[in-house]
């Protein structure tokens, strides 16, 4: 790393020291780290397929609040909550805590740190020079807590809107915390404007016994933005974690789940779709670290890239020694729509128990032609076709998205992606 | 114990996971004798055939199970097997990439090394085994596939029968050999175990339904409830029970 | 049944321990401990080398002082000190030899014990008809004899120690070597290009279908040496060979590297089949000795429509690190991998190809079983990789583990990477315990627990074993079983 870039990070930490009292040991540690390992390279064995050239040559400050208000974007299912940030900043005049605030504790991540000083050992340093500086950088998130036995029917919106933010940069860290038994689901929305900016964010969640966490991820992120985004969530006794990671926007995009299942009949679903416009990159990593017996995992991924797009899935079960009976499933598929597409994948399986039935597939390959003939010899036509073949293709990774809403969203988007593909291909015929 | 005893269980107790299954079970079988064991699902009548069969997790707790004339509850199960036992299993496990034929080729060896007998030569092997099938009326082809795999129900059943027929046992305990069969293969499988019927082997039936003994005629029926012999009596008590039900016959 | 009777009987008399565990006494001729310029130099001047062949391996050892040994493989092994190695060694007596007459006896002992048929009249005939192959014996590093070299000439077979062809083929050796698997390709392999000592060449004329199978037994006797055979195999035009390679090495209590280079080369519709059963010494049961084997196979398949087939079984080595792999260069070439690795006790396997499809209409097939005991580890690792100008590529992976010990570990990590929307790659892949049920319906028909595993675990290995010469196959499945002993109950 250069002398400048670690400068300009030392800065930023400096800048940061004191504000937090509690934090500034955890911080001054994963600087260390992060000035030690820098950012990670295509060498590097957990980011071959991601390159982050642009963090390495540019400097990206931490973003100010936006001068002018920017949009903040209509809901697109009923929620019971709606928090809203701005270039990475808590915005309480924006938000809307319905009646959330009734039935569990919600507050940003510094009021939580400044009235429970010891609660910052409970932060999470990473793995990487990404979650270190998150780490040694961050300035704002929320912690949500909910009682154990409290259920939440509709989901809570977190949604963070970047603005005139060109090379700066936003380190967030939320906390969830389920209680026994509680429900929760939780929408993430990420949106930005064409910027060169990076949104860099981590999710800890502890699903305790019997809880489940539902967590959907939509990444708008504006054309030119960096997004990494890290999830570690840790699940108790017949807890159950589910989450699905829609990417769409962004030029390098990086989505990583870290869950463990701690607990016997602890439960996680993993589930993704990339689509990658043209120069963009999506990169999607999902972990499951089966630690007890009787634990069952479900991955199930889906990424279509177009010309010069490119989508890299890398999946890994570890089962522990002791987690036997344990059932893990992981399944990949890449559609390819053009020459210069590209698809990658490292789905890894790493057992050390012998009781379990561990399974997983993986295919790439571009759209079946006999597929798309049978449709047009029903009389679809070609465009049609296609896009209800990659609609279909896709439609697998969302299955478990609760509410009919927020699915219907979801799946509208990628109608809409597929649809402006058509459009761009029809003009540059044109 | 009769001089001719073949299989003596007394006083039989098994434990599954802990659970007892088989409840203080008494049971003699003399040679030449063909007995049939009815009772409805969960009365432990597959426990009784594992059990006899030396399977792992079916904990005897008590009791004593002795076959013809010696304590086999030491034993392996493959030793037993060489001792002269046969289970026909009601769900014949499939085994990709092993062939019938090498299977029950080993499986004929083993036994007969047990019993210091040199083994059989490929091409006397192979002639028993020829004739054993086509009595079952089974291909020549099923002998070459995979151990099970891709057989019908019938087909596996059959496939038991052969087996039986190859290993030549004193005694067959056949667990619902006959479930899952059309009319045609019951009949076939009915003359597979009247073959093997003769003054020095003795055959334990297990079923729920009277339809097998309708072509096997057994010389003693019990009538097995929770884990116990409750009645025993001859093949009439078989068409009792299909008439009044097992709740009025006990 | 397939196999010869000798074959079967040889392996009959196999009883417990690791039966290729004998040393031979012969007198052996070495260079120093330890690697330096020096002795590369005497390496090659004791091979009467050319001074390009001398050159070459120089350029190699410079550039292995300046590389790192690999660590991303999951295994783990104490540091190798590469001056405490022999790099050369060969048997004294051996100079040079007419017949096998001429061969030390104690040697012709040896591959007697090892079941190897040296002598013609020894030739293991297949059951369909009179099968032959011919058999080039590495005993450490010196090629000893090589069997039906008179027959294979008349077809224009060569088939020789790669030093005599350094001599007689000088124009064939330097077009092909080190072509497949460049010097600097990894740290073993430039190891091998600066030490190699001997090792097999093969070259097969235009249109010539090779009269027998080809084999080749490595055998590491001497103690501290390091074996680094190279083998070059050249299939020319519309040729195709199928060769053997099966390796023993006897017990001790230090830890051998082998590291060893294969080559093979494919013109317009050649085939090549390579087959190995792998049998090192694994070491002890509790992790002493045993061989290092860090081995790099490569199969450039150049021309058109051309074709590579690996299959594996290994059952030997303390520590696996091997990727046979295919480089699909010519349009509408076919690679494939079949691979068993059984690993028990304390070993470690770190074992899987690469299939990198450069050129259209390439297809690809790879088949791996990998079966863990004891307290082993057990890994595949494979690439499958598709190039931007590659239409129409076809690739069909399946990994299955099986576990046989609660104690062992399986792991799968396949690489999937593709440039080219035409592809059409699937990869699937199980990791299961061997199945309670199966063992018991096997135990049920009267065989003892060993006997039970043994069967199951060969019908799981029923796809790779299927791919193997019929001499190989009898062989390799009582090596499963045999290497499986113990690992029950």
């Amino acid at each position: 790393m250069s002398d400048i870039l670690s400068d300009t990070y030392r800065n930023q930490l400096s800048a940061l020291t004191g504000m937090i009292p509690s934090l500034d040991d955890v911080r001054t540690r994963a600087f260390k780290k992060f000035a030690e390992t820098g950012f990670p390279s295509a060498r590097s064995e957990d980011w071959r397929y991601s390159d982050l050239k642009t963090l390495r040559k540019n400097i990206f400050e931490q973003a100010a609040k936006p001068h002018s208000d920017a949009t903040i974007p209509a809901t697109i299912c009923k929620t019971a909550a709606r928090l809203v940030f701005t270039n990475g900043q808590y915005r309480e005049d924006l938000s809307d805590l319905g009646d959330l605030w009734q039935a569990a504790s919600i507050r940003p991540l510094a009021n939580h740190l400044m009235a429970n000083p010891d609660r910052a050992s409970d932060l999470v340093h990473g793995n990487d020079g990404i979650a270190a500086l998150n780490t040694a950088l961050m300035r704002d998130g929320l912690v949500l807590n909910i009682p154990a036995g409290v259920e939440i029917d509709e989901p809570v919106e977190i949604i963070n809107v970047m603005s005139g933010a060109a090379e700066a940069a936003t380190h967030t860290r939320h906390l969830i915390e389920l209680g026994e038994g509680a429900k929760l689901t939780v929408l993430e929305r990420f949106i930005g404007d064409d910027s060169a900016y990076w949104v860099n964010t981590i999710m800890q969640a502890r699903v305790t016994e019997g809880a489940v966490l539902k967590h959907i991820r939509l990444q708008e992120e504006g054309s030119n933005a960096v997004h990494t985004a890290k999830t570690f969530v840790s699940v108790g006794a017949e807890g159950r974690y589910d989450t699905c990671n829609i990417s769409l926007g962004g030029l390098v995009a990086r989505f990583e789940a870290h869950v463990r299942l701690l607990v016997d009949e602890a439960t996680a679903n993993i589930d993704g779709v990339a689509l990658a416009a043209t120069g963009q990159s999506h990169d999607m990593v999902a972990h499951v670290d089966h630690r007890m017996p009787n634990t069952t995992s479900d991955q199930i991924f889906r990424t279509v890239a177009e010309a010069r797009g490119k989508t890299a899935f890398q999946g890994k079960i570890v089962v522990a020694k002791d987690a036997q009976k344990t059932i893990a499933d992981q399944s990949f598929k890449a559609l390819l729509l053009d020459r210069t597409a590209e698809a990658n994948a490292k789905p890894e399986l790493e057992i050390f128990a012998d009781d379990v039935k561990c399974s997983h597939g993986a295919t790439i390959g571009e759209l079946d032609a006999k597929a798309l003939f049978y449709l047009t010899s029903r009389g679809i036509d070609p465009v049609t076709a296609r896009q209800m073949l990659v609609e279909a293709f896709t439609d697998h990774a969302l299955l478990r998205i609760p509410g009919e809403d927020l699915g219907d969203a979801v799946r509208d988007r990628i109608s809409a992606w597929m649809q402006a593909r058509v459009n761009s291909a029809t003009e540059s015929a044109a | 114990m009769s001089v001719n005893s073949m299989l003596s269980v007394k006083d039989l107790r098994v434990s599954v996971d802990n659970k007892e299954i088989l409840k203080g079970l008494d049971l003699e079988i003399n040679a030449g004798e063909v007995h049939a064991i009815m009772g409805l699902n969960g009365a432990g009548k597959s426990t009784l055939a594992n059990t006899i069969a030396g399977r792992d997790d079916y904990e005897v707790t008590e009791g004593t199970i002795t076959f013809a004339g010696k304590d086999i509850l030491e034993l392996e199960p493959h030793e037993r097997v060489g001792e002269g036992l046969f289970l026909g299993f009601q769900y014949p496990v499939e085994i990709p990439g092993v062939s019938n034929l090498n299977f029950m080729r080993t499986a004929l060896n083993g036994v007969r090394r047990y019993r210091g007998e040199e083994d059989i030569s490929a091409a006397d092997f192979m002639k028993l085994v020829r004739a054993k099938a086509a009595d079952l009326k089974m291909s020549a082809d099923m002998l070459k596939r995979f151990v099970n795999v891709g057989f019908s129900g019938g087909e596996k059943k059959r496939n038991e029968m052969v087996q039986m027929a190859v290993l030549d046992p004193k005694l067959a305990v056949l667990d619902e050999t006959d479930s899952g069969l059309d009319i045609d293969a019951l009949k076939t499988v009915a003359e597979g175990i009247n073959a093997q019927r003769s003054n020095d082997t003795a055959i334990l039936l297990i079923t729920h339904y009277q339809r097998l003994l309708d072509y096997v005629q057994p010389d003693v029926v019990h009538v097995m409830i929770d884990g116990k012999i409750v009645k025993s009596g001859g093949k009439e008590l078989a068409a009792e029970l299909e008439e009044k039900g097992y709740a009025d016959v006990a | 049944m397939a196999g010869t009777q000798e074959t079967q009987d040889q392996v009959a008399e196999i009883t417990g321990e690791y039966k290729y565990g004998f040393v031979t006494d012969v007198e052996m001729d070495m260079a120093p401990k330890g690697l330096s310029e020096d002795i590369v130099r005497f390496i090659s001047a004791k091979k009467k080398e050319p001074e390009w062949l001398l050159e070459w391996r120089l350029k190699a050892y410079r550039a292995w002082l300046k590389m790192e040994e690999p660590d991303w493989a999951k295994v783990n092994y104490p540091d190798i000190d590469y001056n405490d190695i022999y790099f050369y060694a060969a048997p004294k007596s051996q100079d040079k030899p007419k017949s096998l007459d001429e061969v030390d006896p104690e040697l012709l002992r040896m591959y007697e014990k090892l079941g190897i048929p040296l002598r013609e009249q020894e030739v293991l005939a297949g059951v369909e008809g009179a099968r032959k192959v011919a058999v080039d014996a590495v005993f450490d590093s010196v090629s000893v004899a090589t069997t039906f070299r008179e027959e294979l000439k008349k077809a224009g077979v060569i088939f020789m120690s790669i030093s005599e062809a350094v001599h007689e083929y000088p124009d064939l050796v330097k077009k092909y070597l080190g072509t497949v698997v460049p010097q600097r390709d990894n740290y073993f392999a430039a190891l091998n290009c600066a030490v190699f000592s001997d090792g097999t060449f093969v070259y097969i004329p235009k249109g010539v279908r090779c009269p027998m199978e080809l084999s080749t037994y490595f055998r590491i006797n001497a103690e501290n040496t390091g074996q680094f055979e190279r083998t070059l195999i050249v299939a020319d035009e519309g040729s195709y060979v199928s060769y053997l390679e099966g390796c023993t090495a006897p017990m001790r209590d230090e830890n051998q590297l082998h590291a060893a280079v294969v080559e093979l080369i494919t013109l317009d519709d050649a085939e090549i089949k390579y087959s190995t059963v792998q049998n090192w010494y694994p070491g002890d049961k509790d992790g002493k000795g045993g061989i290092y084997n860090f081995v790099t196979k490569r199969a450039l398949c150049k021309g058109k429509n051309s074709k590579v087939s690996w299959t594996q079984v290994e059952t030997g080595s303390a520590v696996t690190w091997k990727y046979p792999s295919c480089v699909l260069a010519g349009e509408g070439s076919v690679g494939e991998f079949y691979s068993v690795a059984v690993t028990n006790n304390l070993q470690q396997a770190d074992t899987g190809t690469k299939m990198i499809h450069m050129a259209p209409n390439t297809r690809s097939t790879i088949i791996s079983k990998g079966i863990s005991a004891g307290r082993s580890q057990n890994c595949y690792r494979g690439l499958v990789k598709v190039l931007p100008g590659a239409e129409g590529v076809r690739n069909y992976t399946q990994c299955d583990s099986l576990l046989v010990s609660s104690t062992s570990g399986a792991h799968t990590v396949p690489y999937i990477e593709v440039k080219n929307p035409s592809a059409q790659i699937e990869h699937e892949a199980t990791t299961s315990k061997i199945s309670e049920d199966q063992l018991f319906y096997c135990r049920a028909r009267g065989l003892d627990e060993e006997e039970a595993v043994a069967m199951i675990v060969n019908g799981f290995c029923k796809e790779v074993m299927q791919h193997l010469p019929m001499e190989f196959a009898v062989e390799a499945q009582k090596l499963l079983g045999l290497s499986l002993e113990g690992s029950v109950g």
